[in-house]
C-alpha cells in the first residue's frame, strides 16, 4: 500500500466522516452529500493534476449513499484505501464497495448499535431512571464514549488497513456477531416487558360476587397482562396496514376503553 | 412554570446543538433522558426530569430513526413537559397526557428539516461540476441550519408560550380520558418492545425471549442481571458460530 496520506491525515478523515456525514442529510441523496464532503481532501490529494479522474471522482462520490454512521467509518477506510491504492482506475471500485456494502451494513449497525446498544443501556438506564438513580444513564453515556473514542477509530482504521480484503475475512465473524447481539437484544426484551410494561387488571361485579381479574391473572403467572398485550401488538404490527405510529394510537386506545369499562385500571 | 429568558435561550440553544451532536458524534446530548436531565438543571427540578426522560425514553425503546425514518421527537416532548410543567402539582401525571402529543406533533419538523436540506443538495451539484470544493463543504455545513432550528424553534416558541401551552393542552383532553392517558403512560412501552421483536429475529431467538421475561417476571432480577446473563449466552453463540465456520469452510466463503 502506497503511503500517500500520513496517521494524522487518515485521523482527520475519520473526524471529517464523523462530523460531515449526516450534517447534510437530504432525501435525494441521504448520506451522499456527507459521503462527498468527506473525501474532498482525498480527490484533492490523489487527482489535483488530473481534471479527467477528478470529474470522474465528483461525479461518483456524490450519489447516494446511506448506511448507520459507525459502520461508514470502515467503508470509508475501505475506500480511501482502495483509490489510493488504485489511482483513478479504481474509483468504480470504490464506488462498487460503497454500494453494496452500505445495506447490509446498516442491517448489521442498527441491530448492534441502535436496537441492541439503544435497548440493553436504554433499558438499564429507564429502570434505573424511575427509581430517581443517574447509574443508567452514566453507563449509556460511557458506551457512547467508548464508541466514539475507541470503536469508531478502530473500525476506521480496519477498513483502511484491510480493504476490500475485509469483505471476505469479516463476513461470517459480522454475521456470528450480529446473530450473538440479536440473542442479547431478544433476552432483554424479554425482560423489560416484564418490567416495564404495567398492566393492571380490574374488578367486575357479577351479582353478588367481585371478580378480581388481576388475581385471577396472577395465579396463572405473574405479569400475564404484559405478555398478553406485547403478544397482541406484535401480531398486529404483522399486518400490512399496520405501522408503528398507527400502533401507539391502538394502545393508547385500549388504555381508554380499558379505563373506562374499569376493565383496566391505574394502580 | 413561568421561564426566565435566559432559560428560554438555554434550552433552544441545547436542543438544536444537541441534534447536531445527534446526527454526528452521539455522545448523547439528543438522548431523552439526558434532555430531562439537562432541563431539570436549567429549571432547577432534576429529579422530575429524570423521571420524565426516563418514563419517555421508556415509550420510545428500540424506536430508532433508521434508513431516515421520522419518529415521535419525545426528546423536544421530554424538555417541554420537564420545562413547563416543573412546579406543578402533579406535574407526572403530564408526562403522558402532554408528551405524547408534543412528541407526535413535532414529527414533522424532522420531515421539514431533512426535505430542506435537498435544496444545498443541489447547489452542491452545480458546484460539483465547477469543482468548486470550498463551496460544496459549505453546502452540507448549511446542512445544519435546517437540522438545528428543526428542533429549536418548536422549543422556542413552545417555551415562549409558557405553562399555558401544558396547560391547554391537558384541559383539551376531556378528564374522563385522564385515567386512561395514565394507563397509558404504563403500557405504551409494549410498542416500541413489540418494534425491537419485529425488527430482531425473534421467532430464531424465541428461547432468549422466554429466558429473559422469566428472570424478569418470576424471579425479579434486574435489567443489569439480566443483561449479564444474555450477555453470557451471545458469548457462547459467538464462539459457537465462528468456530463452525472455521471448520466447515475456511472462513471465506459468502451467503446472505
Amino acid at each position: 500500500m502506497s503511503n500517500t496520506f500520513t496517521k494524522r491525515e487518515l485521523r482527520a478523515l475519520n473526524f471529517r466522516w464523523m462530523w460531515h456525514s449526516q450534517i447534510g442529510w437530504n432525501y435525494e441523496r441521504m448520506q451522499g452529500l456527507g459521503y462527498l464532503t468527506t473525501m474532498l481532501p482525498v480527490m484533492k490529494k490523489l487527482y489535483a493534476d488530473k481534471p479527467e479522474a477528478m470529474k470522474h471522482a465528483l461525479y461518483s462520490h456524490s450519489q447516494f449513499f446511506n448506511t448507520q454512521p459507525a459502520m461508514g467509518d470502515i467503508i470509508v477506510g475501505m475506500n480511501i484505501a482502495i483509490e489510493e491504492a488504485g489511482g483513478e482506475n479504481a474509483i468504480d471500485t470504490a464506488t462498487a464497495v460503497k454500494t453494496s456494502l452500505m445495506g447490509p451494513f446498516a442491517g448489521i449497525g442498527d441491530t448492534i448499535f441502535g436496537m441492541i446498544g439503544g435497548t440493553v443501556f436504554g433499558s438499564i438506564a429507564v429502570s434505573t431512571a424511575a427509581e430517581g438513580n443517574f447509574f443508567g444513564i452514566g453507563l449509556w453515556t460511557l458506551w457512547n464514549l467508548f464508541v466514539l473514542f475507541l470503536l469508531r477509530p478502530k473500525m476506521f482504521d480496519l477498513g483502511y488497513s484491510q480493504g476490500i480484503k475485509l469483505v471476505t475475512t469479516m463476513a461470517h465473524q459480522l454475521k456470528a456477531l450480529t446473530e450473538a447481539a440479536s440473542a442479547l437484544g431478544v433476552m432483554v426484551v424479554g425482560g423489560m416487558v416484564a418490567t416495564m410494561v404495567n398492566v393492571q387488571f380490574g374488578a367486575a361485579k357479577v351479582a353478588a360476587n367481585t371478580f378480581d381479574f388481576q388475581v385471577l391473572a396472577d395465579k396463572i403467572m405473574p405479569k400475564l397482562g404484559a405478555a398478553a398485550l406485547v403478544g397482541l401488538c406484535y401480531w398486529l404490527l404483522g399486518k400490512k396496514s399496520m405501522n408503528s405510529n398507527k400502533l401507539i394510537l391502538v394502545v393508547i386506545l385500549i388504555a381508554i376503553v380499558g379505563a373506562y369499562t374499569k376493565f383496566l385500571i391505574f394502580k | 412554570m413561568e421561564l426566565q429568558f435566559w432559560q428560554v435561550l438555554l434550552l433552544t440553544v441545547w436542543s438544536g446543538v444537541a441534534m447536531l451532536d445527534a446526527l454526528s458524534f452521539n455522545i448523547g446530548m439528543n438522548g431523552i433522558i439526558q434532555t430531562g436531565i439537562f432541563t431539570g438543571l436549567v429549571v432547577g427540578d432534576v429529579n422530575l426530569g429524570l423521571v420524565v426522560g426516563g418514563t419517555l425514553q421508556s415509550y420510545a425503546l428500540g424506536i430508532g430513526t433508521y434508513g431516515g425514518a421520522s419518529i415521535p421527537n419525545w426528546t423536544t416532548a421530554a424538555m417541554l413537559v420537564t420545562a413547563l410543567a416543573g412546579g406543578m402539582e402533579n406535574a407526572d401525571t403530564y408526562i403522558t397526557l402532554v408528551g405524547v402529543p408534543i412528541a407526535a406533533l413535532t414529527i414533522q419538523f424532522d420531515v421539514m428539516a431533512r426535505f430542506a436540506n435537498t435544496a444545498f443538495q443541489h447547489r452542491a451539484d452545480a458546484y460539483a461540476l465547477k469543482g468548486d470544493f470550498k463551496k460544496i463543504e459549505l453546502m452540507n455545513w448549511l446542512g445544519t441550519i435546517p437540522w438545528s432550528m428543526s428542533r429549536a424553534l418548536p422549543v422556542f416558541f413552545a417555551l415562549l408560550i409558557g405553562p399555558e401551552l401544558v396547560e391547554g393542552l391537558s384541559k383539551a383532553i376531556p378528564a374522563q380520558l385522564v385515567d386512561g392517558f395514565r394507563i397509558a403512560g404504563r403500557i405504551l412501552p409494549a410498542v416500541g418492545f413489540t418494534i425491537l421483536l419485529r425488527y430482531l429475529p425473534t421467532t430464531r431467538n424465541v428461547q432468549y425471549l422466554l429466558i429473559g421475561f422469566v428472570l424478569a417476571a418470576y424471579l425479579s432480577i434486574p435489567i443489569l442481571g439480566i443483561s449479564l446473563v444474555g450477555l453470557a449466552a451471545a458469548v457462547m453463540i459467538f464462539k459457537k458460530r465462528t468456530e463452525e465456520v472455521a471448520v466447515v469452510s475456511g472462513g471465506d466463503e459468502y451467503d446472505e
